[in-house]
């Protein structure tokens, strides 16, 4: 339907065009900064200072040079597969959970939200949870950077949310046929949810994608090093060059500028590229309504 | 099936609710395992905070100090300091970071145009897929007084300064470039709750002759409300909680005044020097904080709009 | 998200603070290699038996390799120069080359690079402890090496040098300097150490500046602070340079040798004083003469404004675009690379030494940057979970042997290098490789003697690692001081103390950091001077000194 719009409406409209325009500039400079200045010639990118807006010449040098280091390569692998095992088990497990909420009239509900909520905002604190995983043989191993990390207490209230929206004469319908609760969320709950999960999948996703700490922590073989680490390790090489003083010397190509720009590159356009697929899901305001009971 | 009280002593209603819910409470199990696992028993190992503790003799083995790390941190000259901006700069991240994506949400909810929309929304979401080393390493660069920052400065006719060098700017910028990463994956959330909102309601509006701003002070902000209420209470019981991660990589001696916080301090003089009691003792008195402020705003929510995370 | 539900604790830092533990190592050789060692600088030096000479009670005559047996973990930092190409020490020809010859199985573990401290302490915490661990036991640990030992981390190797170790005994026999340096108080031995070789390696760290505008506008090198200042000036109104000083301020080993303080007869930090007691020189007078020149030239525009955020990326722009003209660093990771860097676009530039600057015309330079011989970083321990303690003994030992001695300087024979008239020379392997690595590079592969490990270093490694003629005058220009005078030496603290020291100069150095930028941006008045260092003196720097001064003793009675 048309309506007539009223002068301050379409001011406002004007206003708020530009308005987004400049916070979409804002956003995507930086980005586009390190996209030119990957591409640019090193020692023109090094002699210059100021706004980049197109690259300084343009060399595929810097990508070379990053697809030639050895452990680019294996980084991907091990992130692959973190985040393909990862993801999957952390769907199933905040799945597990937040069905368990979302469903009504259960006793025990209450007592169970509020041990899960505590620790959201208690921690035992760094050192405590790696003595655990220690404990645990969490450490030296891919797995270690998965299973204690499957459930995230913020998704699983999200996704609680989102269950709890389902129309409950449909799980009823369901139960009066005899299925039990594994069935319903496996056949009922989950299939309808499927927008939801694509944000599940796009959050712990990238979660996964950029998480680097426990990583340096827990992994001492460099051959499982995810791809994040190598990334911090190249975008600091000046730094350590630094540390280790006077050794690396009259390598100026070797740590130029633009490798690292190239590496940031290459450690965020795959993640970059997920999110378009599912970006028809974020529409569709499947996502949290209220997160009261 | 109405739900009607259930009448009868505590264990009869929890044999009733096992014998109706058993698949659900085995379904659950795994989960409670997890939180059991990996969020519980780290908080008893948080005993060391008690502790000197020492590898060599283990967790219970050590020798308990009391409160000595405690009161350590308590008599340390910087404690008054440390608490100051890791309080101050949570309440203007608070302020600041708070409202803006739901600004944003609104503004993006005005746009007609799809495409124009959803180019904005995936241009906005960008920063929050870049890592934090190369954010701050950007931000540094920027603030030099050859930078970028700078320049923009010049062009309107201020003087080029060093940005990061001046304690009273160093917040403002941490908390504009916690926004700029943030805000367009922040929204994501308002502009769910918002596509959730019955358009019917609008019609309504627009037939009583309210315009705009009416439609968001009377539609748009009772349907959205819960959802920022609830993000209030999160954000509250986390407002002590500023990551070190940034703090370390944006300042320096020149602005420490404004700029150190419990976790860098924790980081700085806690993990690095091997304090792990020490570094705990100070990360637990931390978490109670957080905990009390939770609690408090969860009450406060209570009370006066009836929406709580419990 | 996943990160706030975890909460801050464990959402973890990137740290840029670069914790990577070793400081700047450019250099060295073992004034053993002139001494007792160059015997073998004759030639061969290949597989013969000679090390068996040192004579322990190892069981009959010993020789390498030794028979195979349990596989021993070997944790330490990964160069970049190697991390560039290799995945882990074990995989360089250098890695396999050593597990061969000792017969030793290696399996070797890194930290992610400028996570050395961070991975450190956790491997403590947990207490299971690879067999040998790299790193600097001497200052890096709280509490020093003798608390190390006490804690139950490492082994005192006291009777392990004594039984399987005949070539470090040797060595330390005929260095008895360097015997005290790697000594705890209590006389243990704690590490197999990262030796430079001769004192004139010691010196790494110096200040630069454009020697063609000095050309060009007809000035000297400056010797005084007074024509420093000239020639800053002049840099900044002929030249246009913006920053005309301008070096890494955010490197702490850059800080600690600022050749400028030092031309005040103080420095940062601790330093022996001419009365032979322990200072604090941040806390002293001529600390405040010197902030006042920083703050003066801060003023006049003389130093960079970025100061405080200076990184090496930035620095190295900077001078190489002419923004500045004059920085502080080494010979090799500075000065040779920014020169390379620059000539490709302005093949006049050329930096030069600089010598360590006076107060007064022709003076002689009282301080001055230099390292001990033994500065602690790199050096190896065998840790309490260790099994098979001889084996591990052996496999180190094997570096200060002849035949260890030159693999770790110079690699493999026919490889890496070739005997010309007993002078290991570096093949083109190294010096061009056919991959087009760069020379560090390649070197790396086969050495470690380019940056540091548990081994004696040698001079003639840098002989031929130095290509431009500025960069093999930076020693004596730079070296020419009585610095070595002032440096502390490696004394180490009681355990009890420890603690209490490292708690009061924590304190202390953040606020001296804090303060000492404060006074040269001029946002805090050298008039307050006098409160800052009762503030230091409230925080325990007495105290401090107390106990520094107490170690000294200690250290001098050994």
């Amino acid at each position: 339907m048309k309506v007539k719009r009223s002068r301050g409406e379409r001011i406002f409209e004007v206003f708020n065009y530009i308005m987004l325009t400049v916070i979409m500039l804002v956003c995507l400079y930086p980005v586009w900064y390190v996209c030119v200045a990957s591409f640019s010639d090193s020692n023109l990118l090094t002699q210059h200072m100021g706004v980049l807006l197109k690259p300084l010449g343009f060399s595929l040098d810097a990508y070379k040079k990053v697809f030639q280091n050895p452990m680019i390569m294996r980084g991907y692998m091990n992130t692959m597969f973190i985040l393909v095992v990862g993801v999957i088990l952390d769907l199933i497990m905040t799945s597990l959970g937040a069905y368990f909420l979302s469903r009504k009239r259960v006793m025990f509900k209450k007592p169970i939200m509020m041990f899960i909520i505590f620790t959201m905002f208690f921690s035992g604190g760094m050192i405590p949870f790696y003595l655990n995983l220690k404990d645990l043989h969490l450490t030296g191993t891919l797995w270690g950077l998965i299973i204690p990390f499957m459930i995230s207490t913020y998704n699983m209230i999200i996704l609680r949310t989102s269950f709890e929206s389902i129309p409950e004469s449909l799980i009823e319908a369901a139960q009066i046929d005899g299925a039990g609760h594994m069935t319903i969320l496996a056949q009922v709950v989950l299939p309808l949810s499927k927008a939801i999960l694509a944000v599940m999948v796009l959050y712990y996703g990238v979660s996964i994608w950029n998480s680097w700490f426990w990583a340096s922590a827990i992994i001492r073989n460099r051959e499982m090093y995810p791809l994040q680490i190598i990334l911090r390790e190249i975008l600091m090489q000046n730094d350590t060059s630094s540390m280790t003083a006077g050794t690396s010397a009259m390598d100026t190509e070797a740590i130029g500028m633009t490798i690292k720009y190239a590496t940031i590159m290459v450690a965020t356009v795959p993640i970059l590229c997920v999110y378009p697929f599912l970006q028809k899901y974020f529409t569709k305001g499947t996502m949290v309504g209220a997160v009261k009971e | 099936m109405e739900d009607r009280k259930v009448n009868g002593s505590f264990g009869y209603r929890a044999r009733k609710d096992w014998i109706r819910n058993r698949s659900l409470y085995i379904l659950v199990i795994p989960v409670v395992v997890f939180y059991f696992m990996f969020h519980y028993k780290p908080m008893y190992g948080a005993i060391i905070a008690f502790k000197d503790y020492t590898p060599a003799l283990g967790v219970s083995e050590s020798p308990w100090v009391g409160f000595a790390n405690f009161t350590r941190f308590f008599k340390s000259v910087y404690f008054g300091r440390l608490i100051k901006n890791t309080i101050l700069l949570s309440v203007y991240n608070l302020i600041f970071g708070f409202p803006a994506p739901i600004i944003l949400a609104l503004l993006l909810n005005e746009v007609r145009n799809k495409r124009f929309k959803s180019i904005t929304q995936t241009i906005t979401y960008l920063p929050h897929f870049i890592s934090l080393i190369v954010v701050t390493g950007m931000l540094t660069n920027f603030s030099m007084t050859t930078g970028l920052f700078n320049d923009i400065i010049a062009f309107f006719g201020g003087e080029r300064s060093p940005l990061l060098q001046d304690p009273k700017l160093y917040r403002t910028i941490y908390v504009a470039s916690s926004i700029w990463q943030e805000v367009g994956w922040g929204s994501i959330i308002y502009l769910s709750a918002l596509a959730g909102v019955d358009s019917q309601l609008y019609e309504a509006a627009q037939i009583d002759g309210a315009g705009k701003w009416k439609q968001l002070i009377h539609v748009t902000m009772p349907a959205i409300a819960p959802t920022i209420i609830i993000m209030l209470i999160m954000k509250m019981g986390s407002l002590m909680n500023m990551g070190y991660e940034k703090t370390i990589l944006l300042y320096n001696p020149s602005t420490y005044e404004t700029a150190d916080i419990i976790s860098s301090h924790i980081y700085r003089i806690g993990l690095l020097d091997q304090d792990w009691s020490y570094s705990t003792a100070i990360g637990l008195f931390n978490s109670v904080i957080n905990f009390g402020l939770l609690l408090i705003t969860n009450k406060i929510s209570k009370r006066y709009s009836e929406t709580s995370l419990w | 998200m996943r990160k706030r539900t975890l909460s801050l604790f464990l959402t973890a830092a990137m740290t840029a603070t670069a914790l990577a533990g070793c400081g700047g190592g450019n250099t060295g050789t073992p004034e053993a290699t002139t001494q007792a060692q160059t015997t073998a600088a004759g030639g061969s030096g290949e597989a013969q038996a000679s090390n068996g000479s040192g004579g322990g009670e190892a069981p009959g005559e010993f020789s390498y390799p030794m028979a195979p047996g349990d596989k021993l973990t070997y944790w330490c930092e990964l160069t970049t120069t190697v991390s560039a190409n290799y995945a882990s020490l074990g995989d360089t020809p250098f890695g396999k080359g050593w597990q061969a010859e000792t017969g030793t199985e290696i399996e070797f573990l890194h930290p992610p690079a400028g996570q050395l401290k961070e991975q450190f302490s956790l491997i403590l915490a947990d207490g299971n402890l690879p067999d040998l661990m790299e790193y600097n036991w001497m200052t890096d640990y709280p509490g020093g090496p003798e608390k190390a030992i006490k804690d139950g981390v490492i082994l005192p190797l006291n009777d392990v040098f004594e039984q399987y170790c005949p070539n470090l005994t040797a060595y330390l026999a005929a260095n008895p300097d360097i015997d005290k340096m790697i000594k705890t108080d209590e006389g243990h031995y704690y590490v197999f150490p990262f030796i430079r070789g001769e004192k004139k390696l010691c010196n790494t760290i110096g200040l630069m500046l454009r020697d063609d505008w000095l050309q060009e506008l007809n000035l000297e090198v400056p010797t005084t602070i007074d024509e420093w200042h000239t020639v800053l000036t002049a840099f900044k109104e002929k030249k246009g340079a913006a920053a005309p000083y301008c070096f890494e301020y955010t490197n702490g080993q850059y800080l600690t040798n600022d050749p400028f303080a030092f031309a005040y007869e103080t420095s940062r930090s601790f330093y022996l004083g001419s009365d032979g007691k322990v200072h604090f020189g941040a806390a002293e007078e001529n600390y405040k003469d010197f902030l006042t020149t920083m703050a003066q030239w801060y003023a006049e525009g003389l130093i960079d404004p970025d100061l405080a955020t200076l990184g090496s990326d930035q620095v190295s722009a900077k001078i190489t675009n002419g923004t500045a003209g004059a920085s502080m660093g080494q010979a090799g990771s500075r000065m040779g690379t920014w020169t390379t860097a620059a000539r490709s676009s302005n093949p006049t530039f050329k930096l030069v030494a600089a010598p360590p600057p006076t107060v007064e015309k022709g003076a002689d330079a009282e301080f001055g940057q230099i390292e001990n011989q033994y500065s602690g970083r790199a050096s190896v321990a065998i840790t309490t979970s260790c099994k098979d303690i001889e084996r591990a003994a052996r496999l180190m030992d094997y570096a200060y042997g002849e035949e260890g001695h030159l693999y770790f300087n110079f690699g493999t024979e026919g490889e890496s290098y070739e005997m010309k008239d007993g002078y290991p020379t570096y093949t083109d392997q190294i010096m061009k490789n056919p991959d087009g690595l760069p020379v560090s590079q390649a070197m790396s592969a086969y050495i470690r003697g380019n940056y540091n490990g548990p081994f004696v270093q040698d001079i003639r490694y840098l002989e031929q690692y130095y290509t431009l003629d500025e960069q093999k005058e930076t020693n004596g220009i730079w070296g020419d001081s009585n610095g070595a005078a002032h440096v502390m030496p490696p004394v180490t603290p009681t355990s009890e103390e420890s603690k209490e020291f490292s708690t009061i100069m924590n304190e202390i150095n953040t606020y001296r950091d804090e303060m000492t930028l404060k006074f040269i941006f001029g946002t805090e008045s050298l008039d307050n001077f006098d409160t800052y260092v009762k503030n230091m003196e409230n925080m325990g720097l007495a105290r401090a000194l107390e106990i520094q001064n107490a170690a000294l003793d200690r250290y001098n009675a050994r």
